[in-house]
């Protein structure tokens, strides 16, 4: 009972903190495409409405992802709330997704 | 013998996408992004010395697959079923600038049919003289020998605008050609227009003025890139364009003081396209309609 309470509260302070991400892609190459897939997946099941996403075509803007320090696409980062982590890959590691964006199952 | 990393291209000077994969190997050292490379989950690397963004083998092919019948023209033009019987065949590369694909004398290992990248076919005088007698962009191929049943290549083909291409194996374009007659129509008419378009060149090397050469070269360039602004160094141009380096110097100067194009240490931009048709010799526009 307590244990589902302790879900509830959880759940509910993810809907209302507003998570604010950055995917890097290149244009609709295969690991991108699964990538926003995934992530979209991640964001309907865990946050609803509560995060924002940018997502930015390195092949367009290669300069914003220099910028960013970014090395390699499909690279997840998250930028708030603290503490920032970031992913790289397809992200069809649903757990290291998850870990990295500190949301629990 | 020290031994070599697996990855490393064989002796002989790699090219297309072993070229990409080399470098790509070693701006991904190590931590996450070296894990998730191994195991195929990246698409793009970016390389912060060129500001460029590099797009690995798959997800280039993946790319270039899905939109080839745009990036070529000459592909474009064949029926559906053809070109998805092709794709099998088709390997996507990228080309580097500079890259010599053939020199004259060379047994054409591969086809290459461009997307945004061009490629200058250059009749080799002399270890000192070249001189450019045709340009392939996105509307032709490069191996034209090969579909003329040719076996050695009698020009030099270099690459002149780095970018993406499509290449095919000499034995497996041979078949298809064989076998497809909208292939072998659409290679007929790219041909002609080749030869008529060396013919114009020799004419025009002639009896124009190098101005109006230089004009004409870099409007065709800019048809093939679709951008105003490519990179060529002085030596590249003198080539294509049969004159010393001097030569290209004063006609640079003279379109850039008609202000027509700026250009400072081989970055060229047109300023004024339509100006630049004015000061090109009338050879532009007669190649302009035979590149379709």
């Amino acid at each position: 009972m307590r244990r589902k309470k302790a879900e509830k509260t959880r759940s509910r302070r993810a809907v209302l903190t507003v998570m604010v991400m950055r995917l890097y892609i290149a244009d609709a190459a295969p690991n991108s495409v699964k990538a926003i897939a995934n992530l979209e997946a991640i964001c309907k099941e865990h946050l609803q409405d509560g995060f924002k996403l940018e997502i930015i075509d390195v092949l367009k803007f290669p300069m914003r992802a220099l910028a960013d320090g970014i090395l390699v696409t499909p690279h997840l980062a998250k930028l708030s709330p603290s503490p920032a982590a970031m992913v790289v890959g397809n992200l069809s590691d649903r757990a290291s997704v998850l870990s990295a964006l500190g949301i629990s199952e | 013998m020290s031994p070599q990393p697996a990855w490393q291209p064989p002796p002989r000077r790699g090219r297309g996408e072993r070229i990409v994969n080399g470098r790509i190997l070693r701006l991904v050292k190590s931590g996450p992004e070296r894990s998730a490379l191994d195991s195929g989950e990246i698409d793009a690397v970016l390389d912060h010395e060129t500001r460029t963004a590099h797009l690995l083998p798959d997800a280039q092919r993946a790319l270039m697959l899905g939109g080839a019948q745009a990036a070529n023209s000459l592909l474009a033009a064949l029926p559906r079923q053809d070109y998805r019987r092709m794709l099998a065949e088709l390997e996507p590369v990228n080309l580097v600038y500079g890259e010599v694909l053939y020199e004259p004398g060379d047994r054409a290992r591969h086809v290459y049919f461009p997307g945004d990248a061009h490629v200058s076919l250059l009749v080799v005088v002399d270890k000192a003289n070249a001189l450019e007698v045709g340009l392939v962009g996105r509307e032709g191929m490069v191996g034209m020998s090969l579909a003329l049943g040719v076996e050695d290549e009698p020009v030099r083909a270099q690459v002149q605008g780095g970018g993406t291409a499509l290449r095919m194996k000499a034995a497996a374009f041979r078949e298809e050609l064989a076998r497809c007659a909208p292939l072998q129509r659409e290679v007929y008419r790219f041909a002609y227009a080749k030869l008529a378009l060396a013919r114009q060149t020799a004419a025009c090397n002639r009896f124009h003025l190098v101005p109006a050469r230089l004009a004409r070269w870099l409007l065709m360039t800019r048809d093939r890139v679709r951008s105003n602004h490519f990179h060529l160094t002085h030596e590249f141009l003198a080539d294509m364009l049969g004159v010393r380096r001097a030569g290209v110097t004063n006609a640079a100067v003279s379109l850039q003081r008609r202000r027509l194009i700026s250009y400072q240490r081989g970055n060229i931009s047109i300023l004024d396209a339509g100006g630049l048709a004015a000061a090109a010799c009338a050879c532009y526009e007669i190649v302009r309609k035979l590149a379709r």
